[in-house]
């Protein structure tokens, strides 16, 4: 039994990785290693209201980059 | 014990649907990651630093993102689904985009994207990091699960257009004013080489370039400048005494707003008797990044997005050539010429002054022109944090809206002491006058140009308080 639960929780947390990629929530590509991500930070910006902290524009360019490799 | 093994067999078999299900790659994954105007913006990012790269000056720089942002709407124009209109017949000589087959199976994001490039491709030189490009954005609908047939009838039909708008390019009288040269007049009050390279003026010929919405590069006359004199009471010299006293007595806040908008895409540097160049944005590379920081902001689509990459860079287009024709047609000398040869010798500007005549300012003129546009698209929702100069060393500067940002871009180069105050005012309302008629030729609306108060446009600026001091 013991065996079964094991093979299971492996199971879930291959898949769980493979789906999501990391805890962001990116969607892992199937070859080449290429990730598409699109990270819960990038869409949570607010219109008009900007102080220290807050993610940029460059953070997101810098964030798809990496997640997608360019 | 059997109860057990009941419970653990439904268990496993529940955990493994769970598992498969997850593991299963939807067939429109591929949308998300391509249809991201976030990736629109990334290319476009990435067009920006190869245009650095290779070193194109601003009104060259303009054009190719012009052309290549062009390319991409008029590819998404094509998709019945949305509601974007064709600007055939409405940019001048654009009437031979192609349209897609009736069978074709085409996702017109990614087709965008790959007549971006193509286009982008075509106008630069650095053709190993365009082609890098190009395939990692092939890749990635691939890798996402683009289904084979879409991918082939959307390279094929970004490629299509691409050609078209290729084709339509070369007879903007680009490559016949190539290799043009400026003769200096040395007459009193003229444009004269500047220090410290003493480079010839840039693109005398570009006015003669096709515009695209305005009906000629002088559509928009400025008044003239005062008139040149060196007489002490003159308003030429109080001028000149204005721009050099603004510069002696720059504080933090003004340097900083100078350097951000400095966007000199070749800064000679000598020390001693080493020479060297640094490379940065331009200024319509600087709005580029603008225009995807507000589109982000406002949550724009894939659609809008690039809408609004391609008005910006119509209207940055269309008021370089304008500016240009003011510049060359008054040939004003700069403000480092007059103070070092009727005031002070030693006197320095704290920017680097551009080879071209001064009057008048072509960073503020198409910065009205792109803020305008940008406000009409998104609706006067143009509060950004301009994050874009990083890469240079310079804090992020946040922005009430898009026009305060181009009131900011006009100081800048009156701190940075490269132009007369007189100068930056006229070429922002030049500015907005060409961002209201890109919008009012490519939407059909009206918009008014209200010209602002100069009590209004003092109040407006400077914005925003330091993130950073910088001392």
């Amino acid at each position: 039994m013991r065996q079964t639960l094991l093979f299971t929780f492996v199971l879930l947390l291959f898949c769980g990785i493979s789906k999501y990629g990391n805890a962001q929530g990116c969607v892992t590509s199937r070859s080449a290693g290429l990730r598409a991500c699109l990270t819960k930070k990038q869409t949570t910006v607010q219109t008009g209201t900007y102080k220290d902290g807050d993610t940029a524009f460059a953070d997101y360019l810098i964030n798809l980059g990496y997640t997608i490799r360019f | 014990m059997k109860k057990n093994t009941i419970y653990y067999f439904f268990f496993f078999l529940l955990c493994s649907a769970i598992a498969i299900s997850s593991c299963k790659q939807k067939n429109n994954d591929y949308e998300k990651v391509i249809h991201d105007p976030l990736l629109y913006s990334l290319v476009m990012h990435k067009l920006n630093y190869v245009v650095i790269y290779d070193i194109f000056t601003p009104p060259v720089a303009a054009r190719i993102f012009a052309y290549s942002n062009l390319a991409a709407y008029e590819v998404l124009a094509n998709d019945k689904k949305h509601q974007l209109i064709s600007l055939q017949g409405k940019v001048k000589g654009l009437n031979n985009i192609p349209s897609p087959g009736i069978d074709s199976k085409i996702d017109y994001p990614f087709a965008s994207l790959i007549a971006l490039l193509k286009v982008g491709d075509n106008l630069t030189f650095s053709a190993d990091t365009m082609r890098l490009l190009t395939d990692s954005v092939k890749a990635l609908a691939k890798d996402n699960g683009m289904p084979d047939e879409i991918f082939d009838g959307s390279v094929a039909y970004g490629n299509q257009v691409a050609d078209s708008v290729i084709s339509w390019s070369k007879h903007d009288n680009y490559a016949q004013t190539r290799g043009a040269t400026f003769a200096v007049s040395n007459i009193e009050g003229h444009w004269a080489p500047t220090p410290p390279a003493y480079f010839p003026a840039v693109e005398p010929l570009w006015p003669t370039l096709r515009c695209m919405v305005m009906d000629s590069a002088n559509m928009f006359p400025p008044p003239p400048p005062p008139a040149f004199s060196k007489d002490t009471s003159s308003e030429f010299y109080k001028m000149a005494v204005d721009v050099m006293h603004t510069g002696n007595t720059l504080d933090s806040t003004k340097k900083w707003i100078a350097n951000f908008w400095d966007c000199n895409s070749f800064k000679m540097h000598i020390e001693g008797h080493a020479m060297f160049a640094t490379k940065a944005m331009t200024p319509c590379g600087h709005w580029m990044e603008i225009v995807g920081t507000i589109a982000k902001n406002n949550n724009a689509d894939f659609y809008k997005t690039a809408s609004a990459y391609a008005g910006a860079s119509i209207g940055i287009y269309d008021a370089f050539i304008c500016c240009w024709y003011t510049k060359y047609k008054f040939d004003i000398l700069r403000p480092e010429t007059y103070i070092n040869r009727y005031i002070d010798q030693a006197w320095m500007p704290y920017l680097q002054t551009p080879p071209f005549p001064e009057y008048n300012s072509a960073h503020s003129t198409i910065s009205a022109a792109a803020a305008t546009v940008l406000g009409q698209i998104f609706k006067n929702n143009t509060a950004f944090r301009d994050s874009s100069e990083r890469d240079w060393g310079w804090p992020d500067r946040t922005f009430k809206n898009s026009d305060e940002a181009a009131i900011e871009v006009s100081y800048s180069r009156f701190y940075g002491g490269i132009h007369y105050k007189n100068s930056v005012l006229t070429a922002y309302e030049q500015g907005k006058k060409i961002g209201n008629l890109v919008m009012n030729k490519l939407t059909g609306v009206q918009y008014a140009f209200t010209k602002p108060t100069q009590k209004q446009i003092e109040s407006n600026h400077p914005n925003g308080k330091p993130i950073t001091t910088i001392h």
